[in-house]
């Protein structure tokens, strides 16, 4: 175990050793020069440049591909250390011994723990760890690139498995399992957030400058290294409130005792969490339990949606602690550090200004105007030609690009952050117009397109199970719900608010603000209301186009229409469109906590990010602020990107498989928690530094109060942790297999060392133990999850009558027809354990006749098809 | 105005050492089947060469340029060693290189020693990369000492796409230069302190024309990794050799130590024996060249000894110092005839006559186990002779002339180890008796290889009148070196275990199976694997192997499984059990 960690430490560090010149050169704009970031960085372009090639059948999937890459990027590396020179980079290494000693034992520190603590619950065992592991396994075991499915034989993965290429990359480079990668990963991603939101922190914290009315003084780089820890406390650690609402319930706060001896709450009921509602179970404690379920789960499951008949809807909102508790290495987990670099780039190009960069260029848009006035297009002066010829703006579509790879709903947000960076600064420059828009949007088709162009392999075997926007006319988030889930980040950033007010109160314009916020919330409730009245009035009109006797593309769309108004209705909880409209508002007015708190800071935004117009003011000192960049600005654009997060899927949601919320408050608000966090970080620190006296020890009681209500739950999780933990520290996410069932174990490693092939065993429902040989073998399966198949490609078709070829393959006696099946599927491998005699009433006679075991043991028998065509081809 | 090239001795020289080379590296160069370790290349080269997708090991300059070679031409055993013999050829003309270093005479002899270097040449006879990796690693190191950048570059590329040999030569070639550097700073702080200035040869290294061989080194490595860029994966698999370089140092080998040490000191006697006494002679006259390759000597053995993946064809890179040491001492020795001929030659012929009788002794030795009277006078005989040779040469150098004396023991030594070289030479070629018992093989033997070919051959052609036709299913016998040999067939299928429903004409399998329904068939077992149990010899089996390469042999058999209804007249008659 000690080994693995310290060859995958190795490695690692040295992949950022190996881009650190290209990171030096690229985060020129940073104090740090980007150092934080290098190991993420170079992760990046080492996992970009092989998964690119090795899908150009250029690199293969080996040892030797991997480090082919490595060394490719060793090479444009030292061509960076030629054009900078490595006096320069060696001088900067000198001199930045401190942040580099603080970045450096962060990260180890932060990897080892959190390898411990997944050493103390390592198994792949329930929600979606079989999946992920069965990915990576996959992947390692994939001759070719794209890598196979490990739950659909002949099909390539159909998911964002950015992410699990590098961490198969990493297993394979260090001779370690998929089984032992699948918690180094965990605990990897854990330490590499925890840099990247330090290094993030640490260069906003370095641009803090003094002499500015209110007081305050400068934070040297030193003190910065000790403040930029806050970042990776508050992304990671920091948890929702519903923990600390777990340990009042548990105490038997609020609870009273009725007339009939039973225990009731208004509180509680009021709070409407799920499982709070019901009483706690006496004797009461401080420590949270739940006799019968996971207390700490409940923590991703504050909020609850209702249709309007009253019918609960189940919403997911995760928060980084909990995912890391948890111990799923989901997309969302995988994509983390680099949605910190795509912040860290973003906050690089804020910093280092415009300048001539291509960006302040005339704008396609602007150009075509004047083409159609007559005027010569000026290919030179479009944004889009000097752009193109940027390779750093290349860099930058390959940075966001791959948000798209490792978490498709985190490319349109990054990019979107990344945009509104670049048009504030046109903005601080040449103030608000609407060209302004045009730009945020060319910018945006820039870097999408960009972005597809350079993962288009990706694309060509991703099928989205998105299908479109929904408005949101039933569920909504409650304020209580919404200041539970973010009250911890919320609460110092509304004192920094108050605070900045206060320092600007004579310049600040409040109508502007309000006005912004009140038109973008109710714009957006507008909308939501006129797509949900298209929606609505859907089957009138599929109704009039069945009508008569139309053409087959008519009847088409009519019965498209007829379905998706159908389909609305059904998620809305009601048929009577007139009362879905009226009981929709009324909800929302009665239940209005999110959207005013969320109107309060939306306007409290646009008021300050006014102020950093160059323009706006003849104040010196404002105008000092333009000129360096101030800090403020940037976090407020991200404070803002994540109000944008919360504010959409009060009115519009992504249309999927599940047809409510769910999914899209899960990826939206995750990544509101990750921004928010940096900015709650950057709020108590600056509050900490700038605040005197009086003030400053108001402050710290508040904070602490709200920062320990926010650690409660990690402490209390990570407690469970350490108890639950079943024998001895171990990285091995199999080992409980190996506990359990050494005979299934034993079959596994045998088809382990065997060569590839398609595997037949039992189909089942997700989130179980089917689909165990495919996922520690790697070897693809018949089919695993059905469930999951369906939810990654839109759609049974490719699944076909698998689950019930399968079926009948171990349960037929006629040899012909298992024939047929295992010729079907190319099966090589027919393998027979418990879960198989469990699921199927098999009948083994036939294999007896007509094949030979390969594997037999007590619990497990594995038959070879030997007709079977080998997996590469 | 350029100087019109002319065609000199040396250079006629130069050519019949080619020729040499390219005579006992060629000849009969298919004759043996290739071994299961050469055929796991060769299939991939054959799969190449048909335009198959598959994982391409780390030695692709062998792959994807031999898979060429069967593109054009008929895949073949012989075609298959081809690359690296002709690489191994290709080593000879290297000493041209260097004789500005090492001197012109002790270069050509050079070329002469590594033409019949029975490791090298053995090396170059099987179809593995390390020969294309040394050879084109030494050229290349060459041709930047004579500033030609591109050849240079052009060979470097090629040679990094031997496969892990190569890091091996770079690792080596680093410690001797490390080691020379630490050598020169401590002459450098004596020489200070003596307050006089050292020429240290570090400098020169950086005198080189490093940058204009990169570009060529890139080009060759990306043209020829690619086979023209229609391969691209050649180049993962070229990184891949470091990885396998890497995991050399946690995988053991199969080689002993005393496999190494008996089979080096019997095959390479001569080189050992005259390279030794110039490194003892370099060492004590602080001879600059001859410290040189003796650093070079020690560290390539070390590190070969140390590296736990070892085979035995990495010792070429270790007698490649050891005969530049070997050629210094022969034109040092013969560089000047003494005046008087006559006598010289006469005292030449007589020891050799000596050295012979005491070599037809030792081989007359009945056996290692008899060690009776009759091995004892043998024996004594043989130190009879040595000391008689050894006596009368002193005698001659203190009573006729020191000249004569020397010159005769030393000529007759060289003639007599001469001999032996030529001896061990024929056996490292594998067309002797024996060739199972090679010791520089780098994985066992197929003895009847040719035979179990045949008979299925025959079976096929008096069955479907196609020698190719038949169906075979190979049953648990996972073996390169047999899916080589039926490479050309039609129909084989290889499997872990027989489906009961199936009964193929013919079965391969190992002697411990038989077919489920066993009385259908009828069975002959081949020798498929035979090698030597070099781990288990005792010394004086070794003695017995460097005189008859004989060996106690290990060996492994399969059988060949006809189904019974296939024999002549076994249809009107069925064959009995």
């Amino acid at each position: 175990m000690i080994l693995s960690f310290l060859g995958w430490y190795l490695l690692i560090s040295l992949v950022g050793a190996v881009a650190l010149p290209l990171t030096l050169h690229v985060f020129s704009g940073l104090t740090d020069r980007g150092y934080a970031l290098t190991r993420i960085f170079g992760l990046l372009l080492w996992g970009y440049v092989f998964w690119l090639l090795a899908s150009l059948r250029v690199l293969q999937n080996d040892r030797g591909g991997i480090l082919l890459a490595l060394g490719l990027i060793a090479l444009a590396s030292v061509l960076f250390v030629r054009r900078s020179g490595l006096r320069d980079i060696l001088h900067w290494l000198q001199q930045a011994k401190t942040q580099i000693l603080t970045v450096e034992i962060l990260f180890f520190m932060a990897f080892a723990g959190w390898a411990v603590v997944r050493a103390a619950d390592p198994a792949a065992l329930g929600t979606e760890k079989p999946m992920e592991l069965a990915f990576i396994n996959a992947i390692l075991r994939s001759p070719l690139f794209p890598p196979h499915d490990p739950w659909l034989s002949g099909y390539a993965i159909s998911y964002y498995y950015f992410g699990y290429v590098m961490a198969a990359m990493l297993a394979k480079m260090t001779a370690v399992s998929g089984a032992v990668a699948f918690n180094l990963a965990s605990a990897l991603w854990f330490a590499l957030t925890a840099t990247g939101a330090y290094g993030i922190l640490f260069n906003l914290l370095c641009k803090i400058r003094g002499g500015e009315p209110g007081g305050g003084r400068p934070i040297s780089r030193l003190a910065a290294s000790f403040w930029g820890l806050f970042a990776p406390l508050f992304v990671l650690i920091v948890s929702n409130l519903e923990g600390f609402l777990e340990v009042l319930h548990a105490r038997g706060f609020f609870w009273k005792s009725s007339a009939d001896g039973t225990l009731i709450s208004p509180f509680w009921q009021w709070l409407d969490i799920q499982e709070l509602v019901r009483p706690p179970t006496p004797p009461f404690g401080f420590i949270p339990e739940r006799s019968s379920g996971i207390w700490w789960w409940r923590a991703s499951r504050v909020l609850q949606d209702y249709d309007l008949a009253g019918q609960g809807r189940e919403i997911i909102d995760e928060f980084p602690f909990f995912s890391y508790l948890l111990g799923d290495l989901h997309p969302h987990v995988l994509a983390m550090p680099f949605v910190l670099l795509v912040i860290g780039l973003a906050l690089n190009t804020y910093l280092r200004g415009l300048g001539e960069s291509p960006i302040v260029a005339k704008g396609f848009f602007h150009a075509t105007r004047d083409w159609l006035n007559g005027r010569p297009f000026e290919w030179t002066a479009v944004g889009v030609g000097g752009i193109l010829r940027k390779w750093e703006i290349w860099l930058t579509g390959l940075v966001l690009g791959s948000l798209a790879f490792l978490n498709t709903w985190d490319f349109p947000i990054y990019v979107g952050l990344f945009c509104v960076v670049l048009v504030f600064l046109r903005y601080q420059k040449e103030g608000w117009s609407m060209r302004r828009a045009g730009e945020l949007v060319e910018l945006a088709a820039i870097f999408a397109v960009m972005g597809v162009i350079l993962y288009l392999p990706f694309y060509l075997g991703f099928s989205s199970q998105v299908g479109g926007v929904i408005p949101s006319l039933a569920f909504f988030t409650r304020g209580v719900h919404f200041w539970v889930m973010f009250g911890p980040l919320l609460l110092p950033v509304v004192l920094w608010l108050a605070w900045l007010g206060v320092r600007h109160r004579h310049k600040i314009h409040g109508r502007s603000g309000l006005v912004f916020a009140a038109g973008t919330l109710f714009g957006l409730w507008l909308v939501s209301y006129l797509l949900g009245w298209l929606a609505l009035s859907m089957p009138v009109w599929g109704n009039m186009l069945l009508m008569g006797n139309p053409g087959p593309l008519l009847q088409k769309l009519g019965q498209a229409m007829l379905l998706i108004g159908g389909q609305f209705y059904g998620v809305q909880g009601s048929a009577d469109a007139g009362w879905i409209i009226t009981a929709s508002l009324e909800k929302r007015l009665l239940n209005s906590g999110t959207w005013l708190t969320l109107l309060v800071l939306l306007a409290a935004i646009w008021c300050f990010l006014g102020l950093f117009r160059a323009r706006l003011t003849e104040d010196s000192v404002i105008k000092e602020d333009v000129r360096s960049n101030n800090p403020d600005a940037f976090v407020l654009l991200i404070f803002l990107v994540g109000v944008g997060l919360v504010l959409v899927p009060e009115f519009l949601y992504l249309r999927d498989q599940f047809g409510w919320r769910m999914n899209t408050i899960f990826k939206f608000y995750f990544q509101t928690w990750i921004l928010w966090a940096l900015v709650a970080a950057y709020a108590s620190v600056t509050l900490w530094v700038r605040l005197k006296s009086f003030w400053r020890m108001g402050f710290a009681v508040v904070w602490s109060v709200i920062l320990l209500a926010g650690l409660v739950y990690p402490f209390f999780g990570l407690r469970m942790k350490g108890m639950a933990m079943a024998g001895e520290l171990t990285l091995d996410s199999a080992a409980y297999l190996e506990r359990y069932s050494p005979e299934e174990m034993e079959a596994i490693r045998f088809l382990q060392g065997a060569p590839p092939g398609v595997v037949v065993e039992a189909v089942g429902g997700s989130y179980s133990s089917f689909g165990r040989v495919s996922m520690l073998s790697g070897d693809p399966a018949v089919l695993g999850w059905p469930g999951h198949e369906s939810q990654w490609r839109g759609g049974a078709a490719e699944m076909g009558s698998r689950e019930e070829d399968v079926r009948t393959l171990y349960r037929t006696s006629d040899w012909d027809e298992a024939k047929t099946i295992l010729e079907r599927y190319n099966i090589r491998y027919i393998y027979i354990g418990s879960q198989e005699h469990s699921a199927y009433r098999v009948n083994e006679v036939k294999f007896v006749g007509f094949l030979q075991p390969v594997f037999k043991n007590n619990g497990v028998v594995i038959y070879e098809n030997p007709s079977a065509l080998p997996l590469e081809e | 105005m350029m100087k019109k090239p002319t065609w000199t001795v040396e250079c006629s020289l130069y050519l019949t050492a080619f020729l040499l080379a390219a005579a006992v590296r060629l000849i009969g160069l298919g004759q043996e089947t290739l071994s299961d370790l050469e055929a796991g290349l060769a299939l991939q080269a054959l799969a190449s060469s048909r335009g198959a997708l598959t994982s391409l090991s780390p030695q692709p300059f062998y792959v994807l340029w031999t898979g060429f070679t069967f593109f054009l031409l008929e895949a073949g055993s012989g075609l298959a060693r081809l690359l690296p013999a002709l690489a191994g050829c290709g080593l000879i003309l290297a000493p041209y290189l260097y004789r500005k270093i090492i001197g012109r005479s002790p270069a050509l002899l050079l070329a002469f020693g590594l033409a019949l270097s029975p490791v090298l040449t053995s090396t170059s006879r099987q179809a593995d990369g390390v020969m294309i990796s040394l050879s084109f690693a030494i050229l290349a190191l060459g041709f930047l000492l004579n500033r030609r950048p591109a050849f240079a570059g052009i060979l470097a590329g090629l040679a990094l796409l031997g496969g892990p040999a190569i890091w091996m030569i770079l690792l080596t070639l680093a410690f001797v230069v490390l080691w020379g550097w630490t050598i020169s700073l401590r002459g450098q702080n004596r020489t200070k302190a003596e307050g006089e200035s050292t020429p240290i040869w570090f400098p020169f290294l950086r005198e080189l024309p490093w940058r204009e061989t990169v570009p060529w080194l890139v080009g060759s490595a990306l043209f020829a990794g690619t086979l023209f860029f229609t391969r691209f994966s050649g180049l993962s698999a070229a990184a891949s050799s470091l990885v396998a370089f890497f995991s050399g140092w946690t995988s053991p080998s199969r080689v002993s130590f005393a496999q190494f040490f008996f089979a080096l000191v019997t095959s390479e006697t001569f080189a050992l024996v005259l390279g030794g006494w110039a490194l003892l002679r370099g060492w004590l006259q602080r001879d600059a060249l001859d410290m040189f390759l003796g650093r070079l000597f020690v560290v390539a053995l070390v590190l070969m000894l140390i590296y736990p993946a070892h085979r035995m064809t990495d010792a070429s890179l270790v007698v490649i110092p050891l005969w530049g040491l070997t050629s210094r001492q022969i034109a040092r020795w013969f560089q000047n005839f003494p005046e008087e001929r006559l006598p010289s030659f006469a005292l030449t012929a007589v020891i050799f006559a000596l050295f012979v009788f005491g070599w037809m002794n030792i081989a007359g030795t009945p056996t290692a186990q008899e060690l009776g009277g009759e091995t004892q006078i043998r024996w004594l005989s043989f130190a009879a002779a040595v000391i008689i040779s050894l006596l009368m040469s002193v005698l001659v150098a203190w009573g006729w002339s020191p000249a004569v004396g020397g010159y005769g023991l030393r000529t007759a030594v060289t003639a007599t180890l001469g001999l032996f070289l030529i001896f061990n030479l024929w056996s490292a070629t594998g067309l002797g008796r024996l060739p199972a018992a090679n010791p520089w093989r780098s994985a066992p033997y197929h003895q009847d290889a040719d035979l179990l070919v045949k008979t299925i051959d025959q079976f096929s052609m008096w069955n479907s009148k196609n020698r190719l036709a038949m169906d075979v299913f190979v049953v648990g016998v996972d073996s390169a070196g047999l899916k080589w040999l039926l490479r050309d067939r039609e129909s084989v299928q290889y499997m872990d275990s027989l489906p009961l429903e199936e009964t193929p004409p013919l079965l391969i399998t190992p002697v411990q199976a038989s077919p489920p329904d066993s009385a259908a068939y009828t069975g002959q077992d081949f020798v498929w694997l035979q090698s030597p149990a070099w781990a288990l010899m005792l010394p004086l089996e070794w003695m017995q192997w460097a005189l008859y390469r004989e060996a106690p042999l290990e060996r492994e058999a399969v059988i060949l499984w006809v189904r019974s209804d296939l024999f002549a007249g076994a249809q009107a008659e069925p064959a009995a059990e």
